[in-house]
């Protein structure tokens, strides 16, 4: 600006001129970058997390790890968490990235807590019918409505399956 | 055989979509859970039956149990190789 003249600066051109002049990281095109790793953070981590309750159910060695996923949404909050620096840094799209990252640190936290926690909270097996008692009787209603015991069975092995339902 | 407390319907549809041919009993009351001592008490907040911790019995010809797949972890499930070993032992 020369001395003796009047620069009339636009709003558009002073947001832009600011982190130029306060951060030799920011460019004025970094908001796309930041909501593109704020984005794509979340996702990720959402995805991590859906991903295991439907696909994952397939592969049994994924289903009884559940590690890969965790991973995956750890990577995920860690794009949200480059995000929000970027974002902090540049002063611009500082909500959306810090909603983006607790966003993605929640679905992370709840992952990881049923992967590592809740599913372990199980009951004493203690209770369970043990190996070389008899099995109890039962007359239960199969699929087709009719009513099933185990003395059908009498004289042949059998694989009793208890699971949680079919959601 | 396989058991779970949801209603013999919901077993119907399972078993035609996954194809299985074995009886797949339905226990919405729990007492089968309960006698193999594997009721899950709280298992899910809102549910309107009991939930059954997950487990596989091995019976021989006499109704003994033989072998018993229990999980620290209702993720994990019984394996078709774990079940076939089980009946190899037999």
């Amino acid at each position: 600006m020369q001395s003796g003249s009047i620069h009339i600066v636009a709003p558009e051109e002073r947001a832009d001129s600011i982190p130029a002049m306060t951060s030799p990281t920011a460019r004025p095109g970094g908001g796309k970058a930041i909501v593109f790793l704020a984005a794509s953070g979340a996702l990720i981590a959402f995805l991590a997390l859906a991903s295991y309750f439907t696909l994952a159910q397939r592969w049994p060695d994924l289903r009884d790890s559940g590690v890969p996923n965790v991973v995956a949404a750890a990577l995920g909050v860690a794009l949200c968490l480059a995000a929000a620096q970027r974002a902090f840094r540049a002063r611009r799209f500082r909500v959306t990235s810090a909603l983006a990252a607790s966003l993605g640190g929640l679905v992370f936290a709840f992952l990881a807590a049923y992967i590592f926690y809740i599913s372990y909270r199980l009951p004493p097996a203690g209770g369970v019918a043990a190996a070389g008692t008899k099995a109890p009787a039962f007359k239960l209603q199969d699929q087709e409505g009719r009513e099933r015991t185990l003395e059908e069975f009498q004289g042949r092995p059998v694989f009793l399956v208890f699971f949680r339902g079919h959601w | 055989m396989a058991v779970s407390s949801s209603p013999a319907d919901e077993h119907k549809r399972a078993a035609e979509k996954l194809g299985l041919r074995f009886p797949v009993l339905s226990d919405p009351e729990g007492k089968a859970i309960g006698a193999y001592g594997l009721v899950h008490p709280d298992a899910l907040p809102f549910a309107e039956f009991p939930i059954a911790r997950p487990a596989v019995f091995l019976l021989d010809g006499s109704g003994t149990i033989r072998e018993r797949f229990l999980t620290e972890n209702w993720r994990v499930r019984a394996r078709p190789e774990q079940l076939l070993a089980m009946l190899d032992r037999l």
